[in-house]
């Protein structure tokens, strides 16, 4: 008995030997990055066919990435939006992954779509795009534009804004001051990201060419746009700080309580639900002067990017490769969850219903119109939404007038500015 | 006869250098401390002094490298800032509601319970178990009653005046979070109802066979032997006050971009505005600044109330300068 306990333990001391050597020649790799998009079972597939690199997983968390990086021990690969590209690189905190995209075995740059620029800063490649939308694609709900007697919407040609508007008064269906139906939502229901999407229609930008100060004030494109959601605002007609939705909008549309929903191409693939099945169409992005060229904006391009720090360059590369052109990248492509970044994914998505046919024919139409605007290599995008949010707040409850509203915001995020690049300058 | 082992004759005499210091009176102190010593240097005074010293710097929460010293800046700035005041005075608003109806109801619901009546247990069973539900699921409860569209308060309302909509929790939101930590104010109870059990029964007996009715025994027996619980609960709640921020930020929660970091402008508290700024505006060193700025008001006011306990807080044993205690 004593001898069989004997070998038994030795048995167990070289096992754990063994992985501990096995576990010693794997390379980590940290991710951070939402578990609902990069899963468990997406680690154990890498793992499965890479078994020399280890992947650790972390859930996006800015407290944890803001500790390791001040540790110097940032994830390898962090999910990041494409705005906040130029302040990362300009703060070497993101490597360009130019050198590597020739070694890999996926992401191919002649394949690339326009989009991938988004990651670009001073010309180099520092990250790519997980997949993106169109972010004015709307869908609507058939029995609300029946009820109130409108013909349904062309899903490739665009409405005017005014028309948009129009079409939401007449959807918003109300039982004293409660709101039984809501008549338009954007995505993501406030007015930074309204603004944001509606002025690369107008071919101005938030901020100066080099990013070194957000204009406001000056550009009377912004003075028009933000008075026309003000206007919606104060009628309740879109959601606001004075009207607030009870939850998450995108999980009113599907149960009939919203009217129109400007999300984003990516939403068409949670649009429908129960009550709805069947009866949503699609909104082509609307355009704010219909009489100009048409445009399609895109902001807020997620993906992922590599840290300046990370100790393992090629194996970091091969897991950011693996995810962002290999099997995941075709996965995603196929569900309708996004636009794929590579032209040789385009077209996978499934077009067996209405909605579906509907969504590839908006598609086509509006990837002729793309256009994304520009942001500050000195502060992070968080600063201006903000900004935006606070003081637009003020002005709807009256607090500060609607000229102050744009003031402030403008005065707040170039204070900001001028403090960082002034601190960047003092440390040079 | 068997020896007498006596302590002299079992100690060991000390000779080299290591020995001596083994038999110093402080070495067993400070070994059987030192465990509790490292974890107090390691992840309190650290931390603390660590954020105190980068509440200097413009350091951005990322790069420490980049970080420089830039002296007062932060402090100064954190006392001409409108958002500072502003989420200060709604932080203030909410402990000046919050504590003394929580405590008021608190004490009353013990007293209530601490009575001889049938259900008891129950009762008390009943008025805990709001402590237990979790922050997330109270606001969950509360977003449920408040909401303007579809909250039970507001179609209550329209029984009466159909179709009335008024933003509780954007409107007044300072108000729905005294509400939310008045409905939870089970945890005081108890400890009102474990100080009342203290007390014993023969002072209550012997004051009434001196005539005191109710409200007198209440007032002169009761209350004084009470005053250090009070005293306990209101130093607790008063810096449990002052760092309320999970509940804001999570009632606050109902659209995708009013995340954790960026709340509503009217659940805007002071530790909220603070860890916006550090997390969401990447000024970590005025974050701390701002966080430094509310440690050093929570520790005035604990000061202060912990000096005047003396003059309302019965002690058993005369407090030195206080003023005379109830007999």
């Amino acid at each position: 008995m004593k001898k069989t306990l004997v070998v038994l333990l030795l048995l167990a001391v070289v096992a754990f030997g063994c992985s501990n050597l096995f576990a010693a020649s794997q390379v980590r790799v940290t991710v951070m990055y939402n578990a609902n998009e990069f899963s468990a079972d997406h680690v154990k597939q890498f793992e499965a066919e890479n078994p020399d690199i280890k992947i650790v997983k972390l859930e996006t968390d800015i407290a944890r990435f803001m500790a390791m990086s001040a540790a110097g021990n940032p994830p390898d690969i962090m999910r990041f939006n494409g705005a906040a590209v130029p302040y990362l690189a300009n703060h070497k905190m993101i490597m360009p992954i130019d050198s590597l995209i020739s070694k890999g075995k996926y992401l191919k740059k002649d394949d690339f779509e326009s989009i991938v620029d988004n990651f670009k800063y001073k010309g180099k490649l520092y990250g790519f795009v997980k997949d993106w939308s169109p972010t004015l694609i709307g869908y609507f709900n058939k029995d609300a534009f029946t009820e109130a007697g409108l013909k349904f919407p062309s899903p490739t040609e665009a409405l005017s804004y005014a028309q948009l508007a129009d079409y939401a008064r007449k959807l918003q269906k109300t039982e004293g001051d409660r709101i039984v139906r809501r008549g338009l939502a954007f995505w993501p229901g406030d007015i930074n990201a309204q603004l944001e999407q509606t002025l690369i229609q107008t071919g101005t930008n938030l901020y100066s060419k080099d990013g070194s100060k957000l204009v406001l004030s000056t550009n009377p494109q912004v003075k028009a746009i933000c008075k026309f959601f003000y206007d919606l605002a104060k009628e309740k007609v879109i959601p606001s700080p004075i009207s607030p939705s009870e939850t998450w909008e995108g999980s009113l549309f599907p149960g009939g309580r919203i009217g129109m929903i400007v999300y984003g191409y990516w939403y068409g693939a949670m649009s429908e639900g129960e009550q709805t099945k069947g009866k949503i169409g699609v909104l082509a992005a609307p355009q704010w002067d219909p009489k100009k060229p048409r445009v399609s904006p895109s902001f807020n391009v997620v993906g992922g990017v590599i840290s300046s720090k990370t100790k393992n360059k090629e194996a970091a590369y091969r897991v950011f490769d693996w995810y962002f052109g290999g099997p995941p990248a075709k996965e995603r492509a196929s569900s309708g969850w996004g636009v794929p970044a590579q032209k040789s994914l385009q077209g996978l998505v499934a077009t067996d219903t209405q909605l579906g046919k509907d969504r590839a024919a908006n598609l086509k139409e509006e990837m002729k119109y793309i256009k994304f605007g520009n942001s500050s290599p000195y502060v992070l995008p968080d600063i201006y939404e903000n900004s935006m949010r606070k003081n637009f707040e003020l002005a709807l409850k009256g607090d500060i007038s609607f000229d102050q509203f744009l003031v402030n915001v403008e005065n707040e995020v170039n204070k900001q500015i001028a403090d960082n690049k002034a601190s960047a300058k003092k440390k040079k | 006869m068997a020896e007498v082992i006596t302590a002299t004759t079992i100690k060991p005499k000390p000779t080299g250098w290591f020995r001596k210091w083994l038999n110093r009176p402080g070495t067993a102190f400070f070994g059987f401390i030192s465990l509790w010593l490292a974890g107090i240097i390691l992840l309190q005074i650290f931390p603390l002094t660590t954020a105190l010293v980068l509440s200097f710097t413009n350091f951005n929460g990322f790069n420490l490298e980049a970080a420089s010293f830039i002296g007062w800046s932060n402090y100064a700035e954190a006392f001409k800032s409108p958002d500072a005041w502003f989420s200060m005075g709604q932080t203030l608003l909410y402990c000046f509601l919050s504590i003394p109806l929580s405590i008021l109801l608190a004490l009353g619901l013990a007293i209530l319970l601490n009575q001889k009546m049938a259900g008891r247990g129950i009762y008390r069973t009943a008025f805990y178990l709001p402590t237990m539900v979790p922050i997330g699921a109270t606001a969950l409860i509360f977003k449920a009653i408040l909401d303007s569209n579809t909250g039970f308060l507001n179609l209550f309302i329209s029984i009466f005046r159909p179709g009335t909509v008024i933003n509780w929790i954007t409107d007044y939101g300072i108000f729905c979070l005294a509400l939310m930590s008045i409905w939870a104010c089970g945890a005081r109870m108890v400890i009102f109802l474990a100080g009342l059990q203290g007390i014993p029964e023969e002072y209550h007996e012997a004051a009434m066979i001196d005539g005191a009715n109710k409200w007198q025994v209440f007032r002169h027996v009761t209350w004084p032997l009470l005053t250090p619980i009070t005293y306990f609960q209101c130093m607790l709640a008063i810096i449990e006050g002052l760092q309320m921020f999970i509940q804001a930020a999570v009632l606050n929660q109902s659209r995708e971009t009013t995340t954790i970091w960026n709340p509503s402008h009217s659940l805007l508290v002071y530790p909220g505005y603070a860890l916006q700024q550090m997390m969401s505006s990447q000024r970590f060193g005025y974050g701390l600044a701002l966080i430094w700025i509310l440690f050093i008001i929570v520790l005035i006011i604990s000061l202060t109330i912990s000096k005047t306990s003396k003059y309302w807080v019965y002690y058993a044993v005369e407090q030195e300068g206080g003023a005379k205690k109830n007999e």
